[in-house]
């Protein structure tokens, strides 16, 4: 069976490119799994998975939950929208108690950059990042990659722009590193308020006007405002966005190419996208979302195997 | 019990002693004898030979968090560390709680820093209870034994106020610490902003933050001529502005934190907290420009910047963490780490000569029957840094466990 090099998932920066190609190639053995009238292995019986929310989500956590059970793994939830601290626990005890029932696998989503992280290294168990504030959500990525893959044949050589709200994104860092491993050239797109000042030291391109982005990627990649994470505004108004970042059809019939259109959710309708186009023959939206739990089963499945090693 | 010091240099910009390798015989209050002429006596302890001395380093702000947070530190723990870190003098900002704003609190201070193994010098607020709104009664505690004026690390918002004290500070003859800095800019970052609080993804303060808390401060000493002594400079336009200042006659010193000389902001890729600081730290160029800057001399001080934080203000995720390193033990190694060619005079001026200016301290002039204070260390020796050594209540510290150039031998304070 093929390894990762990593114990755990904190994100695509810690990953070489075999690793993410091993999780791709996972993934469409899951694919296929999902795809049938019995959906579910037995591959991590008797593997306990925990999935601590401290942030809100509903994709991501019924995506791990389904694909943690389509693993036949024991799982057990855990949501709180504030975090641990506000209430008197630190991190690393709330998981440590956690930890105490016999849970082998912990699946994180955190408000703050860099939980992940500072979890793997003080607590005994595999850490998975489903997201830590404005820092990564690899299994984003991960799925971001297998969905274009799915599309294109392949993602090197492939101009991948990412659209809207990049400060605050956990999404566009994630995005950015797998994309580059995996042989793409990317480009970000927003108002200059909302893209990081030193991001084209990553080798990205910048560029803030979305028709010319457009007209040079064959994929975009549109993310939603952050308001959550905002403690000013960053742009005049939503009005004012949408005019300026807005996709509509008629921009993209502007443009004399077909342009692969993809939005990790959830999407603000008539916002950074309108209906039309999130419903369109270009859109993968809901194609992402399947994708996601065959990821994730991938994902628990390879870092699983590692445990049990 | 006395000392003797064989083949010992002295180390003392300005002294005719300076760079004098000689005899000495000390007690732990008063020099007795020096001289190549000079002996041992019976019952003397003898120390090894080719160490250096030098007058008493002096610390020009500590946290010590007394009263209020002992957890942190106490003044017993903190001049402890500071001892052993070569400090015969530290000046401990008034971020206690309550905070040093009233003669009481000065009182306080000094009653209970007496005959601990530093010397603790108060530095008032310059606010009431450091809120940046109104001035403290800077004259009072200034007669009640504070040093100079500060809020510490808290960057002042109201430019009105701050023009309006440093107005007042100078007719008191006093000199102000401040921190550089955009109060509205700094608020909300915990990183230096640069390609590695993107890979990091924390929110971060643009480098021009300090750079228009300099200038904003450089013409409000224009304005009232108050002394003033910038601290913790972390920037590279920074430094430029600060220079430019010097150049034109300005009242003005600066420090850095000496964590700024040895650490650079990779570190923070890692999200350990033990390197989140205030001011933040500053890319790899950033680092050798502040080094260079120490060894030029455009730097007049390097501080220790302690701030010790308790393992619960540090062992939590990074945006949660308070910033700061409790360094005062080990600052002299931090220095030879990131500088180990620092000449030895460049280090007493940076670590004595010049904070002791700043204070308006009279500074020893090694004179047999002298009482004063003095450092004694060896720049070429190593010291291992261990709990077990470790005099901080606190223990946010990264090198914790590790062995770094220098070591301090001992402090010798007069007491009176």
């Amino acid at each position: 069976m093929a390894q990762l090099s990593v114990n755990h998932l904190l994100g695509i920066k810690d990953l070489t490119p075999e690793d993410i190609h091993c999780i791709l190639e996972t993934a469409d053995e899951f694919s296929g799994v999902i795809n049938r009238p019995i959906k579910k292995v037995p591959s991590l019986r008797d593997v306990t998975v925990a999935n601590l929310f401290f942030e809100n989500s509903t994709r991501t956590r019924l995506s791990f939950e389904l694909a943690e059970k389509r693993l036949s793994a024991d799982v057990i939830n855990f949501s709180s929208s504030s975090s641990s601290v506000s209430k008197g626990e630190t991190l690393i005890d709330t998981v440590n108690n956690i930890l105490a029932m016999k849970v082998d696998i912990v699946v994180l989503r955190h408000p703050h950059p860099g939980a992940a992280v500072f979890l793997a290294r003080n607590v005994k168990s595999i850490i998975v990042n489903a997201g830590d504030g404005t820092h990564e959500h690899p299994t984003q990525a991960l799925l971001d990659a297998y969905s274009i893959r799915q599309k294109l044949g392949k993602v090197e050589g492939k101009k991948v722009v990412i659209v809207g709200d990049i400060t605050h994104s956990r999404v566009a860092l994630s995005n950015i590193l797998c994309l580059q491993k995996l042989g793409a050239e990317v480009m970000v797109c927003g108002p200059s308020t909302l893209i990081p000042k030193f991001i084209g030291s990553l080798g990205v391109k910048v560029e803030t006007d979305l028709l010319k982005a457009l007209q040079w990627a064959d994929v975009a990649n549109m993310l939603r405002v952050q308001h959550e994470r905002m403690d000013m505004k960053f742009f005049p108004s939503i009005r004012e966005y949408t005019q300026r970042y807005g996709l509509t059809e008629s921009l993209l019939a502007s443009l004399d190419k077909e342009l692969l259109i993809m939005h990790p959710g959830p999407i603000n309708r008539g916002v950074e996208i309108s209906s039309a186009v999130a419903d369109g023959n270009h859109s993968i939206i809901l194609q992402q979302v399947e994708n996601g739990v065959a990821i994730r089963m991938a994902v628990l499945y390879l870092l699983a195997g590692k445990m049990i090693a | 019990m006395n000392y003797f010091l064989p083949h010992v240099k002295i180390v003392c910009p300005g002294s005719t002693w300076n760079g004098v390798t000689t005899n000495l015989r000390f007690s732990k209050s008063n020099l007795i004898a020096i001289g190549n002429s000079v002996t041992s006596k019976e019952g003397d302890q003898i120390l090894e030979e080719g160490l250096m001395i030098s007058p008493g380093w002096v610390e020009l702000r500590a946290k010590f968090y007394d009263p209020g947070f002992p957890e942190k530190e106490d003044l017993k723990s903190g001049t402890q560390a500071a001892a052993l870190g070569g400090y015969t003098h530290v000046g401990a900002l008034p971020h206690g709680s309550p905070c040093l704003d009233n003669r009481t609190g000065v009182r306080y201070l000094l009653e209970k820093s007496k005959n601990l193994p530093s010397k603790v010098l108060p530095i008032g607020s310059l606010s009431a209870g450091m809120q940046g709104k109104e001035m403290a009664e800077l004259n009072d505690l200034k007669q009640a034994g504070c040093v100079a004026f500060s809020d510490g690390g808290l960057p002042i918002a109201d430019t009105v106020f701050l023009k309006t004290a440093l107005q007042y500070a100078s007719s008191t003859d006093s000199v102000v610490f401040i921190r550089p800095d955009d109060a509205f800019l700094s608020k909300y970052g915990d990183v230096r902003e640069g390609i590695h609080s993107t890979l990091a993804g924390i929110q971060s303060t643009p480098e021009f933050s300090e750079t228009i808390g300099i200038e904003r401060i450089a013409r409000i000493i224009e304005y009232t001529n108050c002394k003033v002594h910038l601290t913790s400079i972390s920037t590279i336009s920074g430094l430029e502005v600060l220079k430019s200042l010097k150049e034109k006659g300005l009242p003005i010193t600066a420090d850095v934190s000496v964590a700024h000389l040895l650490f650079n902001d990779k570190e923070i890729l890692d999200y350990d907290s033990n390197f989140k600081l205030s001011p933040p730290l500053g890319n790899e160029e950033t680092q050798k420009k502040l080094i260079d800057a120490v060894k030029s001399g455009l730097i007049d001080v390097v501080s220790s910047d302690h701030d010790p934080q308790e393992i619960e203000s540090k062992q939590c995720e990074f945006h949660l963490a308070k910033p700061g390193i409790s360094s005062i033990q080990a600052s002299f190694s931090l220095l030879l780490e990131a500088i180990p060619s620092l000449p030895e005079e460049r280090i007493v001026e940076l670590l004595s000569s010049n904070p002791r200016n700043i204070l308006q301290m009279g500074s020893p002039q090694f004179i047999e029957g002298e009482k004063s204070d003095y450092t004694l260390f060896q720049p070429k020796d190593s010291t291992f840094y261990s709990r077990a050594n470790w005099a901080s209540n606190s223990e946010n510290f990264p090198k914790l466990g590790t062995e770094l150039n220098g070591k301090v031998i001992m402090t010798v304070i007069h007491i009176t």
